[in-house]
Formats: C-alpha cells, sequence, structure tokens
C-alpha cells in the first residue's frame, strides 16, 4: 500500500479509536462533579464525539473536495477552515448537549461551556487527522497546509 | 525521417521562422489521416551568404533558443509529443559533432564567398578576353563589382554561379554522409529575389547527380523525395525605384524563373522535384524598406504566406513515398501544390483558413498561445502550489533558469513580435486578440461555450485546477525534467480547457 | 485500480460514517427505556410494566424475555436491567423480582382474651379496630385475608372479611369463642408458624400480655423467666421467619387483669402490639414493595422493631454535587466505594463528601436513622458523619440520578493526613431502648407510673424472641468507603 493508503487508514483508525474511547478521551481533558456522569448517562459523549468526527470530517471533506479551488488553497484558507468547523461543531454540540440536559432537568451550564473548549480541541485535532486522511486525492489542494 | 530543409535566401529563413513558431506550438507532419507523424527530425541548413541578413539573424537565433528549450524538455529523444515536440538538429549534432570541419550552426559557411567581390570569385581579371566579353554580356559591370556578404540581391545570374561552388563545401559532403534512407529533402526559396531562385534549381541539381561526388550515400540522395516551396511575389519594397531588387523585375523574374523550373525540375522528363509548392499573395504586403547594405537590412516582417509556406514542409513531410514512387525505382510526375484561403479576406483568422489548415494548426497554436500568456503571467504564483509541489518539484528558482529564461524572455519575445509583424502586415493575420491577456478572449473570434451563467469563463485558475488534477492522476513524470512537467501538463490541460470552454471552430 | 484509488476517500468516509452511525444506534428501544427509567429515577413497577409492554409488543424481537406463551422471563429481564444499570454513572441497580410474583396472603390473628375485651369499647376511640381494619384494608388482597380469633387457641372467625370490618362491636360478635381467661403464647405463635404457608403473612394483634394459667403466688421475676425462656425456645425453631413488633395506643375502658390476679377497672390509653409474622423473605419483599408501604407502616404505631432482620447490604451511591461538599475528589469507575483524587479545600483544608444511601428496607424510622450514635463509624483520620433525610427539594435534575431510590444522605467531614483511608459505617441492630422503656415489672395499680405506656414483662418476651435471632443481627446495615489522595 503507497502512503497516501496508509494515511487514509490511520486516520480512520484515530477517529474510530477516538470515537471508541470517546468518554476516556474527553474525561481525560475535562471532568466536571456530576456533570461528567450526566454526560456518560445520556450517552451525549457518543453525541458529541459523532458530530465532532462527522463535523471535522466534513469540514476536510469540504475543503478539499466540495471547495477544492485554487483560489482557497493556500495554508491559511485550510487554517481558517479549521478555525470555522472548530468554533461551528462545539456550537452545535452544546446546543445539542443543552438540549437533552434540559429534557432532563440538568443545569450545568458552565460545565458546558468548558467541555466545549475541550470539544473544540479534539474538532480540531480531528480536522487535521481528517485532512491528512484524505487531502491527498484532493487535485488543487492535496498539498495544503504542507506539501507531500 | 529526417527531413533537410534548405532555407535559402532572406524567404527561405523567414519561412523557416515560421516553422519554428509552427513546431514550438507542437504542429507536427500529419498523415494522410491526419495522425501526427512520428520520429520527423528537422534539420534546416540556411544557405544565405547575406550574412547581416536581419531574418536570418533572427532565425538563427529562435533555432538555437529552440534547441536549448527542447533538449530541457524531451533531451536528445527524437520523438516528442506537444510543445517543442519536433525535434530541430544542427548538420553536425546529427553526426554526433564528430566533424570538425563544419560549424555546429545552422547557417551553411559560406565564408569563402562572401568576403569577395562577384568579379574575383568568378576569377574575372585571370579570364581571357572572350571569357572577359562573354561576361560581361552576362553581368553587368555593378553586379561584378558588388561583394557577395549581401546576398546575390536580386541578381539569379550571379547566385547560380556562385551556389554551384556548394557541392565542394564540406558541409554539403557533410550533409550526403548522413542523408539516410528514408531521408526528404526540402527546399524553401523565393522565386523572385537572387539567392533563392538560383540556388534551388543548382542545388537539386547537385543532389540528383550525386553519382559525381565522393559521399558514402549517393544511392539514397539520388532517390530521395525532394519537396520544394516556391514562393512567388508577396511583398512591396519602399524606395524600390532603381535599386537592386526592383519590385517592377518580380513579375518579369518569376516568369522566366517558372519556365526554366519547368524545364529542369517539374518537367515530365526530370521529374527531379516530386512536390512543388507554389505559394504567393497578390494582396501585396506593407513596403518593405530596401536598403541593402544597412545594418538592419532585410528585416521583413513575417507574413501569412510565410507560416502557410512552412505548412507546406510539413505537409511534404506528411506525405506518404508512394506518392513519389512509382515502385519501381522511378519517380512519379511531379505533384503540385496551390494554396487558398477559406475566404479571401484581408483579416485573416483561424476561421479564414480551411479545414485542413485548422486541423493541422488550431489546436497546436491556441494552445501554445495560452502557454505564452500562462507562463508570463501566472506561472510564478502558483509555484509552492498545487501540480507544483508534485514531483519533480517546480521552484521558486525554476524562473531563474536558462530554460526559463530563454523561453519566457527571450522565445516568446519573438513569438509576439511574429504575431504582431502578421497582425500589422498585409494581409492581417490575426490569430489572437494581441494583448488581451484575458483568457476567455484571447482567440479572435473564437468565444467560450455557453454556460448556466453566461459564457465559460478561462482564467489562470482554470488551468492549474486541471493541471492540478492532471498532475495527480499522473505518475509518469518523476524521472522526467520538471520542464518535461511544466509543458506536458500544461499541453493535456490546455487540451482539455480547450475542448470543455471554447466553441469548437474544427 | 485508478477508479478504485479516486473513489477510496468517498468510500472510506462512506463506511466511516455509517459505522459511526450503526454504533450510535445500536441500542434498541427496549435498553433505552431501560437507560431513561434509571436516569429519570423512575425505577417503578408502572415503568417496569411499560417495559414489559415493549417485550411483549415484538415478541419475536425479545424473544429472550418471553415465552411462546407471552410469559416475561423475569429473571432474564432482571437480569437485563441491572446490566444496563451497572453500565451508567454511578451503577445503579432496580430490583424488579417482586413485580408479578405470587400475591401474599395475609392471616388476622385476633386475640380475643378479657384484657382484650376494653379496648373496643363504644367509648373509646377504636384505636385497635382501627388499626386491623387498616392492615386489612392496606394489605393487597386483604379482601381475601382468613380471620382467627386467639385465646386459649386459635378459632376461625364465623363471619366473612367484610363483616368483620363494619363489625362495631367485634368483642360482642365473637364472645364465646374459646376460653378468654387466659393467653397461651407458646400454643399461639407454634400454630402460627405451623400453619404459616409460603407467601403468607400474619398479624396478630395483641397485649402482649403473658397471662398462664395460675400465676397467683408466682414471682415476678419466675414469670419473667419462663416469659424468655418460652419467647427463646418458640422463635430458635424458626429461624426463618421474621418478627416485627408494631406498639399502638388504644383508649382502654374495662377491668385490667394484673399478674397478682387483683383486677380493677382502668380507663385511659394502653399500649397494643400488632405483631406481624412472616417469612424473612416474605417480610423483605414487602419492605421493596411500595404497596406494602402502608401495611408495613401502620398508622398510629409508637414504636416498632423488626426481629431477625438480616444485615443487608446498602445501597449507596456518592453524590458529586452536594451543597455540603468541600474539596475535590473522583469517584473511582473501576471500584465501587472507593474515591480517588482527594484533595482538601484549599482555605480549609477539609475534604467533605456525601453518600446517598437508601435505608427504606431497614423499616427504621427517622429518629433511629438521624442519630449518629445509632452508628459505628470506624476511621483512620477520624472522619465524622452527618445523616440527612432526602427532602423533595434536594432533588434536582444534577441530583436525581443520585438521589434516585435514596433516601438519606451522609456526609463524612474530615481530614486525609495519611495517603489512604478507609472509612467502615455500620448501621447497629441493638436491642431497642424502647422495648425497656415501655416495659413494666408491676402492673397491679393503674396508678404505677407509666402505666399507659408500659406492657407488663414486656422486654423480657421480646429480649426472649431477640436472643432467638441475636446471631444474624449485629448490625442492620454497613458499608467501606476506601479514599486515595
Amino acid at each position: 500500500m503507497d502512503k497516501k493508503g496508509i494515511y487514509l487508514i490511520t486516520g480512520i483508525v484515530v477517529t474510530v479509536l477516538f470515537w471508541i474511547f470517546r468518554v476516556e478521551v474527553y474525561e481525560g481533558l475535562y471532568q466536571a462533579p456530576g456533570y461528567s456522569d450526566a454526560m456518560y448517562n445520556t450517552g451525549i459523549y457518543g453525541i458529541v464525539g459523532i458530530i465532532s468526527a462527522a463535523m471535522a470530517w466534513g469540514a476536510a471533506a469540504i475543503f478539499y473536495y466540495a471547495i477544492n479551488s485554487v483560489r482557497f488553497a493556500r495554508w491559511w484558507h485550510w487554517l481558517s477552515i479549521l478555525a470555522i468547523v472548530s468554533i461551528l461543531a462545539p456550537i452545535v454540540c452544546y446546543c445539542v448537549n443543552s438540549s437533552i440536559f434540559n429534557s432532563e432537568n440538568y443545569s450545568y451550564a458552565a460545565e458546558m461551556v468548558s467541555f466545549e473548549g475541550v470539544n473544540m480541541i479534539f474538532t480540531a485535532v480531528l480536522y487535521v487527522v481528517a485532512s491528512y486522511s484524505i487531502r491527498w486525492w484532493s487535485s488543487n489542494c492535496r498539498h495544503t497546509p504542507f506539501p507531500q | 525521417m529526417r527531413l533537410f530543409i534548405f532555407a535559402i535566401g532572406g524567404t527561405g529563413s523567414r519561412v523557416l521562422k515560421s516553422l519554428v513558431m509552427l513546431s514550438a506550438a507542437g504542429v507536427k507532419p500529419l498523415d494522410e489521416d491526419g495522425r501526427p507523424i512520428p520520429n520527423v527530425e528537422l534539420v534546416p541548413i540556411i544557405i544565405d551568404p547575406h550574412k547581416s541578413n536581419e531574418d536570418l539573424k533572427r532565425t538563427e537565433q529562435m533555432l538555437t533558443e529552440y534547441c536549448t528549450i527542447r533538449e530541457k524538455i524531451y533531451g536528445r529523444e527524437v520523438n516528442g509529443d506537444g510543445f517543442f515536440g519536433t525535434k530541430i538538429s544542427t548538420l553536425r549534432s546529427i553526426m554526433g559533432m564528430t566533424a570538425t570541419t563544419i560549424n555546429d550552426t545552422f547557417i551553411f559557411n559560406m565564408e569563402a564567398v562572401g568576403q569577395t567581390k562577384f568579379r574575383q570569385f568568378i576569377s574575372y581579371d585571370t579570364m581571357d578576353e572572350p571569357n572577359q566579353a562573354l561576361t560581361s554580356l552576362l553581368f553587368a559591370d555593378y553586379q561584378l563589382e558588388n561583394k557577395m556578404n549581401i546576398g546575390f540581391v536580386g541578381s539569379p545570374n550571379i547566385g547560380s554561379v556562385a551556389l554551384n561552388m556548394i557541392k565542394d563545401s564540406e558541409e554539403f559532403k557533410a550533409f550526403a554522409n548522413v542523408f539516410g534512407e528514408g531521408d526528404r529533402i526540402f527546399f524553401i526559396s523565393s522565386i523572385f529575389g537572387g539567392t533563392g531562385a538560383a540556388g534551388f534549381p543548382i542545388l537539386v541539381k547537385n543532389i540528383r547527380q550525386a553519382q559525381n561526388l565522393d559521399v558514402s550515400n549517393k544511392n539514397f540522395l539520388r532517390q530521395a523525395p525532394i519537396g520544394g516551396l516556391t514562393v512567388l511575389p508577396y511583398f512591396n519594397l519602399n524606395n524600390s525605384q532603381g535599386k537592386s531588387i526592383d519590385k517592377a523585375d518580380f513579375v518579369v523574374k518569376t516568369q522566366s524563373a517558372l519556365q526554366y523550373y519547368n524545364e529542369t525540375l517539374t518537367g515530365d522528363a526530370d521529374r527531379n522535384v516530386n512536390a512543388i509548392f507554389y505559394l504567393g499573395d497578390q494582396t501585396s504586403s506593407i513596403p518593405y524598406d530596401y536598403d541593402p547594405g544597412n545594418i538592419r537590412d532585410q528585416h521583413n516582417p513575417a507574413h501569412l504566406v510565410e507560416m502557410v509556406g512552412a505548412m507546406a514542409a510539413l505537409k511534404f513531410a506528411g506525405m506518404a513515398d508512394r506518392q513519389f514512387l512509382d515502385g519501381m525505382g522511378g519517380f512519379l510526375p511531379t505533384k503540385a501544390f496551390e494554396y487558398g484561403l477559406d475566404k479571401d479576406l484581408l483579416d485573416v483568422d483561424f476561421t479564414t483558413f480551411g479545414q485542413e489548415t485548422r486541423h493541422l494548426i488550431y489546436r497546436p497554436m491556441v494552445k501554445f498561445h495560452m502557454l505564452f500568456i500562462y507562463m508570463r503571467t501566472a506561472l510564478k504564483a502558483i509555484i509552492g502550489q498545487g501540480y507544483t509541489q508534485d514531483e519533480p518539484k517546480i521552484r521558486s528558482e525554476f524562473t531563474t533558469t536558462q530554460f526559463y529564461r530563454t523561453l519566457v524572455d527571450q522565445f516568446f519575445d519573438f513569438y509576439t513580435e511574429w504575431l504582431t509583424e502578421m497582425h500589422q502586415n498585409l494581409r492581417h493575420v490575426e490569430l489572437f486578440n494581441v494583448g488581451e491577456n484575458n483568457l476567455s478572449n484571447i482567440i479572435h473570434n473564437v468565444v467560450t461555450k455557453k454556460g448556466f451563467f453566461g459564457r465559460k469563463s478561462v482564467d489562470e485558475n482554470t488551468f492549474n485546477s486541471e493541471m492540478n488534477k492532471l498532475s495527480r492522476d499522473n505518475k509518469k513524470y518523476s524521472d522526467r525534467t520538471v520542464e518535461y512537467k511544466l509543458l506536458d501538463l500544461f499541453n493535456q490541460a490546455a487540451g482539455n480547457i480547450l475542448d470543455e470552454k471554447y466553441e469548437n471552430i474544427n | 485500480m485508478k477508479i478504485f484509488s479516486r473513489f477510496t476517500p468517498l468510500l472510506v468516509m462512506g463506511m466511516l460514517a455509517i459505522t459511526i452511525a450503526l454504533s450510535g444506534c445500536g441500542k434498541d428501544a427496549l435498553q433505552k427505556a431501560v437507560k431513561d427509567a434509571f436516569i429519570k429515577g423512575d425505577t417503578t413497577e408502572t415503568t417496569y410494566q411499560a417495559i414489559c409492554d415493549i417485550i411483549t409488543g415484538n415478541p419475536e424481537k425479545y424473544s429472550a424475555y418471553v415465552d411462546a406463551d407471552g410469559n416475561i422471563n423475569t429473571d432474564a429481564l432482571d437480569e437485563m436491567i441491572n446490566e444496563v444499570g451497572q453500565s451508567l454513572r454511578p451503577p445503579m441497580t432496580w430490583n424488579t423480582k417482586n413485580y408479578g410474583q405470587r400475591a401474599l396472603s395475609l392471616s388476622i390473628y385476633f386475640e380475643r382474651s378479657g384484657s382484650m375485651v376494653p379496648y373496643d369499647q363504644a367509648s373509646g376511640a377504636g384505636q385497635l379496630k382501627k388499626a386491623v381494619n387498616d392492615l386489612i384494608n392496606f394489605f393487597p388482597g386483604g379482601e381475601n385475608a382468613s380471620i382467627n380469633i386467639v385465646n386459649d387457641n386459635i378459632y376461625p372467625y364465623s363471619g366473612t372479611v367484610e363483616s368483620f370490618l363494619q363489625d362495631r362491636d367485634i368483642y360482642a360478635s365473637t364472645k364465646g369463642i374459646g376460653d378468654a381467661s387466659y393467653t397461651d403464647f407458646k400454643v399461639i405463635f407454634d400454630k402460627i408458624f405451623q400453619a404459616q404457608k409460603p407467601g403468607n403473612v400474619a398479624v396478630l394483634i395483641t397485649d402482649l400480655i403473658y397471662s398462664p394459667k395460675n400465676t397467683a403466688g408466682v414471682s415476678v421475676s419466675k414469670i419473667f423467666n419462663e416469659e424468655n425462656s418460652l419467647a427463646t425456645s418458640i422463635f430458635t425453631k424458626y429461624k426463618g421467619k421474621s418478627i416485627i413488633v408494631n406498639q399502638l395506643r388504644g383508649d382502654y375502658d374495662g377491668m385490667y387483669y394484673p399478674y397478682n390476679g387483683n383486677s380493677f377497672h382502668y380507663k385511659g390509653l394502653r399500649p397494643f402490639y400488632a405483631i406481624i409474622i412472616a417469612d424473612a423473605s416474605t417480610i423483605d419483599r414487602m419492605v421493596k414493595d411500595t404497596r406494602f408501604t402502608n401495611f408495613l407502616n401502620l398508622q398510629g404505631t409508637v414504636n416498632t422493631y423488626r426481629f431477625n432482620q438480616a444485615h443487608t447490604t446498602l445501597d449507596y451511591k456518592l453524590v458529586p454535587v452536594w451543597k455540603n461538599n468541600a474539596g475535590r475528589f473522583r469517584e473511582s469507575r473501576d471500584q465501587k466505594g472507593l474515591i480517588t483524587n482527594c484533595e482538601p479545600d484549599r482555605e480549609t483544608g477539609i475534604i467533605a463528601f456525601s453518600v446517598a444511601v437508601n435505608f427504606g428496607g431497614l423499616q427504621k424510622d427517622e429518629a433511629f436513622l438521624s442519630n449518629p450514635s445509632n452508628f459505628t463509624i470506624q476511621s483512620q483520620n477520624g472522619f465524622t458523619m452527618k445523616v440527612e433525610k432526602i427532602m423533595p427539594t434536594d432533588i434536582t435534575g444534577n441530583t436525581k440520578t443520585y438521589l434516585d431510590g435514596m433516601t438519606h444522605v451522609i456526609t463524612f467531614t474530615g481530614k486525609m493526613n495519611t495517603a489512604k483511608e478507609e472509612i467502615n459505617v455500620n448501621l447497629r441492630n441493638d436491642f431497642p431502648a424502647w422495648i425497656a422503656q415501655s416495659t413494666s415489672d408491676d402492673d397491679s395499680s393503674a396508678s404505677t407510673a407509666g402505666f399507659a405506656n408500659t406492657t407488663f414483662g414486656l422486654e423480657r418476651f421480646l429480649r426472649g424472641i431477640y436472643d432467638a435471632f441475636s446471631a444474624s443481627q449485629a448490625n442492620y446495615t454497613s458499608m467501606t468507603i476506601k479514599l486515595e489522595k
């Protein structure tokens, strides 16, 4: 298998592992009394993990395959997509988290914000992972952010 | 197949210049089915004693640049597709640079001729009286006093004498020795000037009588298909009253020369030339300055006739052997060709040409023009991105290489000059909208296709994007030069874009 | 191959999305309903029934939990439910085994000795009759109860449950049954025990005054020792039984027959007892079944004590969010009762953590449970504890997970001077003080102090029972919490 295939497989494995070990991964960086249990019991780690992974991969796919523009192929363009998805995904996750918590009458406003801060980091990391997994087949952006 | 092209005189140089431009664009000889003929190598030999002839100097420089560029792309390989695909070689280079007696140049060495006056060249002073009397009858006094390094200035009678010496030269021997089976010979000359009109029949005669020469490939030479482009008057001269090349003489000289050709070259009895291309234009060019001996003399602007003439050489190269040979060791009667535009207009663009011409030159020339604009306006900006990052990488240092400078700064200067001259001339040849950098709008009278939001737009990123895609899917460049990669990618991309984005005129 | 390579990223991304989506949707409606019940703190029989409905609604899918006739496999379902509970944080349990079990039966043994008659006089408030009626009414299936009259022996009541409940003068209508002059506890308890079938709950309504024949002239001590030995000897034979003694008080108006035989008229409050007798497992089952709450917590009960109450495992959860918590700590996910990463409060140096516990099954009153002296706490660092009853206002969205099914929160407070700490808490099963306080050695006169609140020889008899079961009842329950820095 060539280098690209290895990157792709690695990216998928990393993402799947991230999702499988989502509880450990998220709680490794952020744990709050009560909040973490509520997240665990309501299964929000899984939902947030999927949303973040899907949005990160989706953003990468959009950058590399939907936009795929010569005009939008510089590293700062890539970085701007990273910034957008790193902000957007936590916002979406926050809304999901908040709506589920509301229906369960949990009130962890401050904890949710802090958690999404952590989720922002993971989304960014997943975007980088996704980028390095799929960029190789993009016609215009395969050398973004760094040349092969 | 090698095609030895004897470009004789100023017209020869100018037609050769057009041939170089077409070859740079990737125009190649096509067979009867319209497919490119592989392995064609052009070996131009410029015969012109008028060494300070500007046309000659420009052509020679262009040829040298062509070779420099091509070697970076294809190395010494004969076959090449795309830009600069046709190999052009000097006589010496095809001998493997072993011959020390000839120079590595496209110009036939006429040193021995150039520095002398005609009366010295023919040893007038040592002739006996009857001969001197005869000579005086054949040549005017001023002709005898002419120094021949300014050419034969419309005097075929001088040229015929001088050029007959060529057969004894080292260059001619070298040519005869490297000439192989299947190779062909093509002559480019004007019928109305001095050097060409005289040189063409003399050289043909010498080749066909090769058995008299002390060379190894006599038989090949004698049996070689020979083609000739005979350019009929197509330009006017300024200040021509009483000067050496007299416009008024042109028609007279042409008539008598044609008569002579018919007797010695193309007549049924001789069949010395297998294909003859007659080319001229009754609509005369803008008047050319005529001032022999001046430093800028014979700097004549490019003309449509020369470009069409270059196509004649390619046409000849593409003809099958059976069009010349009768199959029993003899030649078929000479094939004669003329050329006509599809529409007799003074403003010529691609749509003015007939079908065959369009098929031959439209795609390559448009692609080359796109390359010209892309290289000058867009390449530097894309370096560091996209296809330039694929192996072999095109780095910013690339723009300082000899290749880049030769192509972009020098060759393209010649190219624009050539286009501009053709445009300014009569007929106005406006293939491209000169000075137009908007790639959607570069081809004169050809627009882009209609898309969803009006006409499709083409810009440098259309090319970048297409090249990125092609480069991604191509593995073949890893052991090629960056020059090859760049031009080959562009050639493919431009072809795709031309098909996808522009209205089809073929 | 080229085509493959070009579509590889799309292909793989699609597969990734499907994989994640599938694994996310893996839990079916049944498991989700169970999980929701836990998270919402809704582990009731109604919810259990709803879960059963999901199963019977799709018997093919849930064939593991239902047989061909549509009967729920309660063991398998209970196992699944508790597996789901264990997967949560903190792990939760839900005892569903009582749901849908065979109904319990009730047998009322109504003492009709001479000293009982004055409890149900028209002049009094009728607390005794009301208590009996409540016992019948609050027992699911109580309308089918068997009613018996007890004195020298056990005699069946001739009427129906309905007539018993509506009878305004039960002593008048049962007059003449047996010999009302004495009560033979040996015979009565023996017969009750022997007659008791599995699933039967017997209730003896009595004044618990030991009145054998011919006590005249016998010393009090002799009577008491006899009573004590009698109790021990009877109950030792029935170690599987458990007895709840509920002390109530009722208006008394009539002749009182003290041990010395000099009867006198008394009008005023007197204690009487509703003694619930059943297999220990049956009582355990009733304790966990809310339908028996009113039956077990009989209105008017002044004191109560369950004999032969086995040590039960305490259901408890660490409450990470509680008002009294101080410092920081983390509950171990691997080991129950282990708290790691303990960091004291920066200002006070104190660490305080709270544990929600379920004392509901212990059938202990609030005063008993809230009194720290009933607990034994062992701790290296001298942690102290405070027990609070969970109030409805304590249950918020954030705490409900931890407080669901719990009755009290115990907050432990102390300083971690060592790297590790182990706190052992026991709720002691002591012989209750109220029994001694409700006992008199002399009932010869109504003017004796505490006559209205005391029963002659009560302690000796009940201690006899206590001693019979003493081996199994050192502590009601216990809990061990380990702390690590």
